[in-house]
């Protein structure tokens, strides 16, 4: 080359290379700036309005779409008026979509008691059993309860990533391929590497901060130093990801020296809450850029991790739990009972461990909004940097926090009916649907125990239902006698 | 999930025929039996079906497993959808040779009793359903007694053995039709 040409070259990468770093910068200042001030510049919130306006006019056009095949096919089908779909009716278009309804889940056993018509002959009644374990078993291949907790939520509409779309690409229009193509471009060249400075940002600022916090030497100092170091982290953070939460119930937010449970949809769910307070966290502890992220977090706060050896003992996780309790400067310790990330439609069964440790808890529910991105985390489907990608080029994360008043166990109370009470106040509160399952059997199978209880059910219903007949029987004996008297 | 995995089984439109099922059930169908299938093997075999936790929980699984076993002891696809197309519900339009109708769904329950294929239902195969059901939890010689009642009872005290159209007769068709259906 020549120099002429040298020179060329040298130029133009000199003029790349100082538009990145000023990339960078406006970035980190509009991200950081609001972070350490605790405010909202509101770009956020206004994309995400924009957004359901895009989102209602796809899904509108795919209605009118599938109309106008429907009519090309039939001169009966009648026309869809053109509504607008508020943000509500959108709402409702994220209800989870099963195969079948499920009337005959195992669980129901007890119902066959209810529905079991008592007058009916015996014999009816035996084969109505052995139907409804047949369907029921039935059910459960085409689709059980367990799976489905474990599939992506699907949207009854299509929030235009191909992710999600279940219609072929074959029937988009000119338009929507358009409006797509858009969509892509935005996500992937735009806002993508401007979450990833911003997360740059976030991680630097964690170091810097937690370092310089942990060598504080005056206590109370300290404590707000570190309060105010966390809590930024995790606001920049909350940018990183493109996130808009919103906290409902803001006058039940946990206090130092508590246990605060929640549903558990990924490892993001501790950026959505940390956004406005910090925690504690507890779990086990990793290697890998996990461990290290670990690790900086522990510099300036307290947090428990544990070797996988030691969640094996009972009694030292309890002894942990309760002593990071009884200390009022902790931050409330964040517990995910479920043990496992769900997808966000469901509650699955609470872990009792926690619930034996504390005596009162602070329940948050969690609730994703679908429509903006799925939140939710299936590690057997995606390793983390693959699901950190999905998060970063998905439109957004939406989520909604709801803190629930504080919950005490009752006297008397086991820690299992405690935990499941818990649970049902999350599930309601959130909108999500409670269930009995145990997350791990995601893993491992059902015990032999519990398959005998199924029999001892049964067992019992037959029972009741020959007592109900010799009354029956003993009944009209004495009214037939009466009346031969 | 991972590659290797067809969006589409190659003769879903000959499935959904043969089976009378629409093609977007088929679809739904292949996507779980592919879920099912973690071998990846193309067809199921009994410790797939006991994987599914709710499923392995049913006393009956054993029965209802030997329903969509052929004779080579696994399930393929075809006959997955078979089975599962008698659960569509039905209503009183359904024709009664419809593979969803309550004539069909009463004949697959004659099945669920009849492993050994004889056509006919003695004291002893009620007695093994009913002992499948409750286990160890009722002594077996109550259990042959309610087993005689049925029988009895079934055929209107008339014979000792049930046959199809004993129990075709014996069942309320709605109560079947409703009661052997899954929504979907």
């Amino acid at each position: 080359m020549t120099d002429d040409q040298w020179d060329t070259l040298l130029f133009w990468m000199e003029i790349w290379i100082k538009s990145v770093l000023w990339y960078c910068l406006i970035i980190s200042l509009l991200s950081l700036v609001p972070a350490i001030l605790g405010k909202e510049l509101g770009f956020r919130r206004k994309y995400i309005d924009a957004l359901y306006l895009i989102f209602n006019w796809a899904t509108q056009h795919m209605i009118d779409d599938k109309t106008t095949k429907l009519e090309e096919n039939s001169n009966e089908a009648p026309r869809t008026k053109k509504r607008l779909i508020t943000k509500e009716a959108m709402d409702e278009l994220t209800s989870p979509e099963t195969i079948i309804d499920r009337n005959r889940s195992i669980s129901q056993l007890g119902r066959l008691r209810r529905e079991s018509v008592l007058e009916r002959p015996d014999h009816v009644q035996i084969v109505e059993d052995v139907v409804f374990f047949l369907s029921s078993g039935i059910e459960a291949i085409v689709e059980d309860e367990v799976t489905q907790c474990f599939h992506s939520q699907q949207i009854r509409g299509w929030n235009l990533l191909a992710r999600t779309n279940n219609y072929s690409f074959m029937n988009l229009g000119l338009r929507m391929s358009i409006v797509w193509i858009g969509g892509f471009a935005w996500r992937w060249m735009i806002i993508f590497p401007w979450r990833l400075v911003v997360c740059i940002v976030g991680c630097l600022w964690m170091m810097i901060t937690m370092s310089i916090v942990s060598v504080i030497g005056h206590h109370s100092m300290r404590l707000k130093a570190a309060y105010w170091a966390n809590i930024v982290t995790y606001r920049i953070y909350t940018r990183a990801l493109g996130a808009v939460v919103n906290y409902h119930a803001v006058e039940n937010l946990p206090m130092n020296g508590s246990v605060c449970v929640a549903n558990h949809t990924t490892i993001l769910d501790v950026i959505t809450l940390s956004n406005h307070r910090p925690y504690a966290l507890i779990g086990q502890s990793h290697g890998g850029a996990l461990g290290w992220w670990q690790k900086r977090l522990a510099r300036c706060t307290k947090h428990i991790w544990f070797e996988r050896t030691e969640l094996r003992d009972r009694q030292i996780v309890t002894n942990k739990l309760r002593e990071h309790c009884a200390d009022s400067d902790n931050y409330p310790l964040l517990i995910f009972p479920e043990g496992t990330c769900v997808n966000n439609t469901s509650v699955l069964q609470f872990k009792k461990g926690s619930f034996e440790a504390c005596d009162r808890v602070y329940p948050v529910a969690i609730k994703y909004n679908p429509w903006f991105g799925d939140a939710y985390w299936n590690s057997s489907q995606y390793g983390m940097m693959h699901y950190l990608m999905r998060v970063f080029t998905s439109w957004a994360i939406v989520a909604d926090v709801y803190y629930l008043p504080v919950m005490h166990r009752r006297f008397s109370e086991s820690p299992i009916n405690f935990a499941n009470r818990c649970k049902s106040e999350i599930a309601q509160a959130g909108g999500l649907v409670d269930r009995i399952w145990d997350g791990q059997l995601k893993r491992t199978r059902v015990k032999q125990g519990q398959k005998d209880e199924i029999k001892e059910d049964l067992a019992k219903i037959l029972d009741d239902r020959l007592v109900y007949k010799r009354k029956l029987d003993k009944k009209n004996s004495y009214l037939s006698s009466e009346e031969e008297s | 999930m991972g590659a290797g995995e067809s969006k589409l089984p190659d003769n879903a439109e000959d499935i959904a025929a043969t089976c009378e099922l629409p093609i977007k059930t088929v679809n739904r169908l292949w996507k779980r039996f592919q879920e099912l299938d973690k071998e990846k093997k193309g067809v199921l075999d009994a410790d797939d079906f006991h994987e599914i936790h709710s499923f392995h929980l049913n006393p009956l699984a054993p029965r209802i497993i030997d329903l969509f076993m052929d004779a080579t002891g696994h399930c393929d696809f075809e006959g997955f959808c078979k089975l599962v197309a008698v659960f569509q519900p039905c209503d009183k339009k359904t024709a009664s040779d419809a593979v969803n109708s309550p004539q069909s769904k009463a004949r697959l329950l004659f099945r669920l009793f009849d492993y050994e294929a004889k056509c006919e239902l003695h004291q002893n195969e009620v007695f093994e359903i009913l002992l499948l059901m409750v286990g160890s939890s009722v002594e077996e010689t109550q259990l042959k007694h309610i087993a005689k009642r049925v029988i009895l009872e079934t055929t209107g005290g008339t014979r000792h053995k049930i046959e199809p159209e004993d129990l075709v007769r014996a069942l309320d068709m709605d109560t079947v039709g409703v009661k052997m259906s899954a929504g979907y």
